[in-house]
């Protein structure tokens, strides 16, 4: 490890850091602007100056930008000389000039990285006394507010949003001290991480517009350690409440799965919880139900929590119990935990995926189902060649210099899809077939095709360092299992299985019925009565056979915090408390088992769905946390759950709890005097560590599954995280949470060819006959973000798509409407007829509420 | 025997000197103008409320008794959809008017505030808001501010210029 000397005192580094990297990795305090962990230097805003010395013997110097500066053996600088003290301040005050008099305004005011700088470089008074240059704005969708005036020219957004994010529709314009960051025009942005720009920019041009319909500044917000809700990649949130109403989302860095980043459906998907169930506390009238009851079916839920779920499990004993999956998702999940434990593929997390320089992508939409592995494998993408930059000798975070270097080269990447996936745009080749051949395409290539884009790929793969298969539940078994043999064929192959909710391998291993299975109990007679654990079973199942369930259960006891289709058919309902209401935990798509913590109470006493179940059976459950134990000792593989994250006993090392409220949270005699002048206690959290008042720990705390947020004095933006890491990008200090629950047994995986041929019903042959495919939308087709506001602007009109070919079989035309039969329902959709569908499909939006019952690729009837 | 006549004599003497105190309430007492009592949220020179809901005097509120919360209008124009004041809890320091940014918040000299109930003590936004500017006439936030609002665009703030046209060639 090199050794450099700062201010006269020597510190070790790592290998390949740049001195500003240096500096903050030893926990010292240095300016700076454009630099960004994720996204190395480019030395354009000159605020991380410092004096750098050849030697020891060296007394004169020279001022130098620490950022792009290679840490190397021996490097000697000072930041604290008077020269590069005032050469920063100096570069703060030009920057000044045109910085508006906003804060007060300004949604960034409380978490700006300019307002932290310009304070730690001890500028105070701006002096110059000409006029200010201003800008006009852009309406830019309903995610973000631009305001121009704000902006430093520090090109943080046009590298993120163009090098890191693949975006095409936001550049910078103009020339001199006109430079402007925008849209060619006015417009929604198209990419799906434009989120994260208000987060990157260091200052208010970028802010969440979402948030400011109820502004709350940091200091004022309640925050939690959470996990996104929206999909089953599981990357880490910090949601912010305050008056009990949520007000906003930022990621929560775990260099183990999101990194920095959020998509666009996590960021926003909050605004689910304004439109939530209140009615009757209805426990007395399930609880007769129950008793009455003639057998009980539980049907669990992949976005209810393990210990919901698993408390449902005991409720009604595991032979009727059901994950709550549709048939076809529970097929795919039970191969791919048996393809996981087998152990014939390595199994990669979200950040190994950046590594990959070869990535073969089977049958999956990345950018609709799982967004932020689309900005993984972009980042493979753009990283691969590095190699080039190295051979001469520049450092991987010289950004632009890297950029040059590799002259446009990318990673390799295939796609076979039934549809023209987003990241089909880097692809070096994609293919649109139907979701049957996806698999055959897999295994053409893992068994040596001769000639073709199977047999390109093959060679490529066996060329690659980090070669790479990525499919998901959602492509189905069989396609798994042919991703899993592929991946198995070449030595080193890493595989990425996506799972399509927040708990989908949580359940699939807690197992249990197919939900066919739990209604044919019902339908058959075998029981009467229902429990649906968050879960809205029309989304899962044909109409007909939703509507045969309904009429033949007696009792359906719902518990749900939204309501849906089952919600409206049940006979009782119990509300239960939102995500942001409950604690519990997820297993990602990875088997990573996280655990997340209310950011609020429950709101008007209702209850989280555990204790609802505990209430309907007889169970001692105190806490959620006595179910997690109860599972940790019934089913050996879910005790990693016990240390993903500390329990309600565990103090900070100055034994405290951690505080959710910051220390200078306000309004505390104020907030509820217009209800009652008591002041009444803050509520207790005898549930976790963390207490929900600004009663507690307000330091990093030791275990980093807590972390309620990141701030440090002096850093009062997300930029703080950078004191709760190991090195700055890095690692966080204790650990990144989460705990990874399988491991590769060595078993042969369990192949049952039949049954995966079921997964694929094949067309007759009849001229009639096409696949229908429900097709991921980023906004829409998940259950809960769909109900957004924000998110809700985006949902694409449902239209099914056809290719040219087939729609001239068919006798289809585009702006027509298509009638499509399918398990003895129909549906009929405007149709748009283009060529980035695969021959012999029609692709319909999933979970839209006009494609309820389309759950799995199946054959339709074109009436 | 001396201690009594002068005890005598002080109270004598009292008998023709001008009492000190006044006949509250009937007669007021003088109070300077920056007395700091009964706190109000002014509005500016065009009869908009200053308040812009920044949350600064609830920050740096020691006795933590004012609350807000912040809403924009269709112009994008800042402004508190309520604003609480719990005097019951106020320690007029003043605090909140030092940090008040945009001259909104002002303390006033006026402390007859006194109620049996104190649920009475809690001022909400229509309670604390005055039709007039206060301490500190002229000053309008958003004439210096960079944002724009009904009445001021782009550009229109008092040391702005014009938006550039970003489109330009020249040097």
């Amino acid at each position: 490890m090199p050794t450099v000397i700062i201010d006269g005192i020597e510190y070790e580094v790592e290998q390949g850091r740049n001195m500003l990297e240096a500096v903050l990795d030893n926990g010292l305090d240095l300016p700076y602007f454009c630099w960004h962990p994720a996204m190395g230097s480019v030395g354009a805003c000159r605020l991380c100056a410092v004096r750098l010395y050849r030697d020891e013997s060296d007394t004169q110097g020279k001022i130098a930008m620490a950022c792009m500066t290679p840490a190397n053996d021996g490097t000697r600088i000072s930041i604290q000389d008077p020269e590069a003290t005032e050469f920063r301040r100096c570069v703060v005050e030009w920057l000044m000039t045109n910085h508006p008099h906003d804060c007060p305004v300004c949604d960034e005011g409380g978490h700006c990285h300019l307002q932290d700088m310009t304070t730690m470089c001890g500028q105070t008074y701006r002096r110059f006394r000409f006029k200010k240059r201003t800008y006009t704005n852009q309406y830019l969708g309903p995610f973000l507010t631009h305001e121009m005036n704000r902006c430093i020219q520090c090109y943080r957004c046009v590298r993120f949003y163009r090098d890191l994010a693949g975006g095409r529709d936001f550049n910078v314009f103009g020339s001199r001290n006109r430079i402007y960051f925008g849209r060619q025009r006015d417009g929604v942005l198209e990419s799906e991480f434009s989120g994260n720009l208000a987060e990157v920019c260091p200052t208010g041009v970028f802010t969440d517009k979402t948030s400011a319909r109820h502004y709350t500044r940091k200091w004022d917000l309640r925050t939690a350690p959470s996990v996104c809700i929206h999909c089953g990649l599981g990357c880490n949130t910090i949601p912010g409440s305050r008056y009990n109403k949520m007000r906003r989302i930022e990621g929560r860095f775990n260099g183990d799965v999101n990194g920095y980043f959020l998509c666009d459906r996590g960021r926003y998907g909050y605004e689910f919880s304004y439109d939530t169930i209140r009615s009757e506390n209805a426990i007395d009238d399930a609880q007769n139900a129950l008793k009455e009851a003639k057998g009980v079916v539980g049907i669990g839920s992949p976005r209810a929590s393990l210990e919901s779920n698993y408390a449902l499990q005991k409720l009604v004993g595991v032979e009727h119990f059901s994950a709550g999956l549709s048939e076809f998702e529970q097929e795919a999940a039970e191969q791919y935990l048996s393809v996981f434990k087998s152990g014939t593929a390595q199994m990669l997390s979200l950040a190994e995926v950046e590594l990959a320089d070869v990535v073969v992508v089977l049958g999956i939409d990345p950018t609709g189902e799982a967004p932020m592995l689309d900005f993984a494998i972009r980042q493979a993408m753009r990283k691969a060649p590095m190699e080039v930059a190295r051979k001469l000798n520049i450092p991987d975070w010289d950004a632009n210099a890297v950029i040059n270097a590799l002259n446009g080269a990318k990673g390799k990447l295939y796609i076979a899809a039934p549809w023209s996936i987003k990241l089909q745009e880097i692809a070096t080749e994609a293919i649109n077939v139907t979701p049957a051949n996806v698999a055959v395409f897999a295994r053409d290539i893992s068994r040596g095709a001769v000639d073709g884009l199977a047999s390109g790929i093959s060679t490529e793969l066996a060329k690659a360092k980090k070669p790479l298969v990525v499919t998901g539940i959602s492509a189905g078994a069989d396609t798994i299992l042919a991703a899993s043999e592929l991946a198995g064929s070449i030595p080193g192959c890493g595989l990425f299985v996506t799972a399509p909710e927040a708990n989908t391998l949580g359940v699939a291993m807690l197992g249990g019925q197919s939900i066919r299975q739990a209604v044919d109990t019902i339908e058959s007679g075998q029981a009467d009565t229902l429990i649906v654990l968050e879960n809205d079973l029309a989304r899962r199942m044909s109409s007909p056979a939703f509507a045969s369930l309904v009429e033949n259960v007696k009792n359906m006891i719902v518990l749900d915090c939204i309501e849906t289709q089952t919600t409206r058919a049940a006979t009782t309902i119990l509300p239960v408390a939102t995500f942001f209401n409950s604690d519990g935990a997820f297993v990602n798509n990875e088997s990573r088992a996280q655990r997340y913590y209310a950011v609020d109470p429950p709101v008007e006493d209702i209850p989280a769905a555990w204790s609802r179940i505990r209430d309907l059976g007889d169970f001692t459950w105190a806490g959620y946390e006595d179910i997690l134990r109860e599972l940790a000792a019934d089913r050996p593989e879910f005790a990693g759950t016990l240390e993903a994250a500390p329990f309600a006993d565990w103090r900070s090392t100055a034994n405290r709890k951690i505080a959710r409220e910051t220390h200078r949270s306000s309004g505390r005699t104020s907030k509820d005097a217009n209800r009652t002048m008591r002041e009444p206690q803050p509520p207790d959290d005898a549930q976790t560590p963390l207490a929900f008042s600004m009663e507690g720990d307000q330091n990093p705390p030791a275990s980093s599954a807590v972390i309620p947020r990141f701030w440090w004095p002096g850093w009062n933006s997300n930029a703080a995280s950078n004191k709760y890491q190991k090195e700055v990008g890095a690692e966080l200090h204790g650990g990144n949470p989460g705990v990874r629950l399988l491991t590769a047994s060595g078993s042969e995986p369990e192949a049952d060819r039949d049954k995966a041929s079921v997964s694929y019903p094949q067309p007759a042959g009849e001229s009639k006959e096409i696949w229908l495919i429900p097709r991921p939308y980023i906004f829409g087709s998940e259950e809960l973000s769909r109900r957004g506001i924000a998110i809700g602007e985006l949902i694409p009109p449902p239209e099914a798509a056809i290719h040219p070919q087939s729609a001239q079989k068919l006798g289809l035309t585009d702006g027509g409407t298509a009638e499509l039969d399918f398990d003895g329902q129909t549906i009929s959709l405007p149709i748009r007829v283009e060529e980035s569908v695969a021959v012999g499909v029609i692709v319909v939006p999933m979970g839209f509420p006009e494609t309820y019952g389309v759950t799995s690729p199946t054959v339709a009837r074109v009436k | 025997m001396v201690s009594i006549l002068r005890s005598m004599w002080l109270m004598l003497k009292h008998l023709v000197v001008r009492p000190v105190t006044v006949r509250y309430p009937e007669q007021k007492a003088y109070i300077p103008p920056r007395w700091r009592g009964r706190i109000i949220l002014s509005r500016d020179p065009d009869g908009c409320e200053r308040c812009v809901a920044c949350y600064l005097c609830s920050a740096a509120c020691p006795a933590d008794c004012i609350s807000l919360q912040a809403t924009e209008d269709e112009h994008g124009r800042r402004y508190a959809e309520w604003f609480r004041i719990n005097f019951s809890r106020c320690i007029f320091c003043g605090f909140c008017e030092e940090a008040c940014p945009t001259y909104a918040i002002q303390l006033t000299p006026d402390f007859e505030m006194g109620e049996y109930d104190r649920s009475k003590l809690v001022y909400e936004k229509e309670d604390l808001l005055i039709s007039g500017q206060g301490k500190y006439p002229g000053y309008n936030f958003y004439h210096h501010s960079g944002v724009s609002v009904k009445g001021k665009p782009r550009g229109g703030a008092v040391d702005e210029t014009h938006p550039v046209d970003i489109r330009s060639l020249l040097p």
